[in-house]
């Protein structure tokens, strides 16, 4: 009986170093952002190495980190660095003065702890608070005050609108600025609040989308 | 027994109103504080360790040993103030 319908064979499943320079030879804007570096502290990281998240699927390489510009960080630094000096230039324990010596040491290594436990806490909130962008998906890693945790996702195809703001002076000056983008998935919104070079992000996303149009089209979606 | 506590806890009793009372609530009270600091020390290196299993960016190890730096350094002040304060 002659066949009426014959399937193509699918296109065997690529790695996650295919998928990466598949998308790399595809972005004009992932290549510049590669060109501009970026450290495992940095807030702008084009194909991070060593970078996973536990919801990263094994063929989906990261193509780019991002996290609020290191500027959002200078008023915390600024208090701590004020707080730590306090004591030392101003007689801020002359008010427990009558207390016995080992009661004023207690109160100086408390404040010191304070302090301490202060500056971890922003610089971890910092870090960990992420925006990532792998060839098929955005990701935003919210951690809100050491205690609630808040994922987000939308998939490339479902990307509908690409919009990025520099609202003031300071982000105009030092080119950081929130990318906002609209979707057809589940959550209408994702904002990439505060992040370096959102004209280059918000380019990279247009190019993932016609690389995700392009594939929709050659019937290689994954 | 009795006596002592009607020494420490007779509103008349003239303990109440000496600095061994105040610095003996004084102790208490930093007790009570840093231990309540040790608390949040704590959640503190459990939500590190929740954040390093959730991105990998290979600096876990730095940022373990910071949350627990802070823990052992609250839990330190807890005995001074247990130890050293009268």
């Amino acid at each position: 009986m002659p066949d009426v319908f014959n399937a193509e064979d699918k296109e065997p499943k690529r790695s996650r170093v295919q998928n990466l320079k598949k998308s790399v030879a595809a972005s004009e804007a992932l290549q510049n952002a590669q060109e501009r570096g970026g450290s495992r502290l940095s807030a702008f990281c084009a194909m991070p190495e060593s970078v996973e998240f536990d919801i990263q699927h094994a063929d989906e390489p990261v193509l780019m980190l991002l996290r609020q510009h290191p500027i959002v960080n200078v008023p915390w630094i600024v208090i701590t660095i004020f707080l730590v000096l306090l004591p030392i230039v101003l007689p801020v324990f002359s008010f427990i003065s009558f207390l016995p010596a080992n009661f004023r040491f207690v109160s100086v290594l408390g404040w010191y702890l304070f302090v301490f436990g202060y500056a971890i806490q922003n610089f971890v909130l910092w870090f960990y608070n992420v925006y990532l962008i792998t060839d098929e998906r955005i990701i935003d890693i919210d951690f809100f005050s050491l205690i609630f945790k808040h994922i987000s996702e939308a998939k490339i195809e479902h990307i509908q609108d690409i919009t990025f703001t520099n609202t003031n002076l300071a982000q105009s000056l030092f080119d950081y600025g929130d990318v906002r983008i609209q979707t057809a998935a589940e959550i209408p919104q994702l904002d990439f609040e505060k992040v370096p070079h959102p004209d280059l992000v918000s380019k990279f996303l247009s190019e993932m989308m016609d690389q995700e149009e392009q594939e929709k089209l050659d019937g290689r979606v994954r | 027994m009795n006596s002592a506590f009607q020494f420490v806890f007779d509103p008349n009793s003239a303990f109440i109103f000496s600095s061994t009372f105040l610095l003996w609530l004084l102790k208490i009270l930093a007790l009570v504080g840093f231990g309540v600091y040790v608390v949040f020390a704590l959640v503190m290196v459990r939500q590190i360790s929740l954040m390093t299993r959730t991105l990998k960016t290979g600096l876990e190890l730095f940022m373990t040993v910071l949350g627990l730096a802070h823990l052992v350094f609250a839990v330190l002040v807890w005995f001074f103030v247990f130890l050293i304060l009268p």
